[in-house]
């Protein structure tokens, strides 16, 4: 039965999800997988949420280094 | 800002400005705020549940009076700016709403932010003003709210808005 701690949803990791997503948001596209796991080495599922949100804000065009 | 939020309803308005801001204090109560973005966070939010409840009456009432159906009015929110087709105006406001419910629980500034600025139509500036932080902080906040409803709600089956794909006379 799969459980619900695959994905830790404390208010402090979500702080550091908007926190990392800002850092990146500003930074090339091409930084952004490298550069994540490099900043939260010890937690995956952190830099993937991380990247699939900046993925989201491309769709929606708020990625500040777009252009 | 209960003007602000009406104003997005345009002339089909399902609540008076007065009345609307009566039946915030009644749900305000004896409620107390820990900080400014607690409190305005959570009055723009009751303003929302506030006039989709009221539209949610007038729609219920219309029917009941009229066997034609009627469309359902929902906050007017624009679907656009989280880069998704707004057609469905109603229902996809509602979907809105109800993420930003979730959002409240998992990122609460991210979403106050959110609440200002997209149902209070209040500006960046503003917006910061009342939650008493950084405009910087604002645009990244909203930026992140932005996105993370966009994911939620295309992962809720919404459509996302075809970036200028050309194919749209279908």
């Amino acid at each position: 039965m799969p459980s619900l701690d695959q994905k830790p949803v404390t208010l402090e990791w979500w702080r550091r999800v908007v926190e990392l997503f800002v850092t990146f948001n500003a930074r090339p596209r091409h930084e952004w997988h490298r550069g994540l796991i490099e900043a939260c080495p010890d937690d995956t599922a952190l830099a993937y949420e991380v990247l699939s949100l900046l993925v989201a804000a491309e769709s929606v065009g708020v990625t500040s280094n777009a252009g | 800002m209960a003007r602000t939020v009406l104003s997005r309803e345009g002339p089909r308005r399902p609540i008076d400005t007065t009345v609307l801001v009566h039946e915030l204090y009644l749900k305000l109560g004896g409620t107390s705020f820990e900080n400014r973005a607690h409190l305005f966070g959570s009055l723009v939010r009751m303003m929302g549940q506030i006039v989709v409840d009221a539209a949610r009456r007038r729609d219920r009432a219309t029917r009941r009076e009229r066997t034609v159906a009627v469309d359902t009015h929902e906050l007017a929110l624009d679907a656009a700016a989280l880069g998704l087709e707004d057609d469905a105006q109603g229902h996809v406001s509602n979907e809105i709403t109800a993420a930003l419910d979730q959002l409240d629980t998992l990122a609460p500034r991210a979403a106050a932010v959110a609440w200002l600025r997209f149902v209070g139509g209040l500006s960046v500036e503003r917006t910061a003003a009342c939650l008493d932080v950084s405009e910087r902080t604002v645009k990244g906040d909203w930026a992140f709210a932005r996105a993370w409803l966009h994911r939620e709600l295309t992962s809720r089956g919404l459509k996302p808005r075809d970036q200028r794909s050309g194919e749209n006379n279908a």
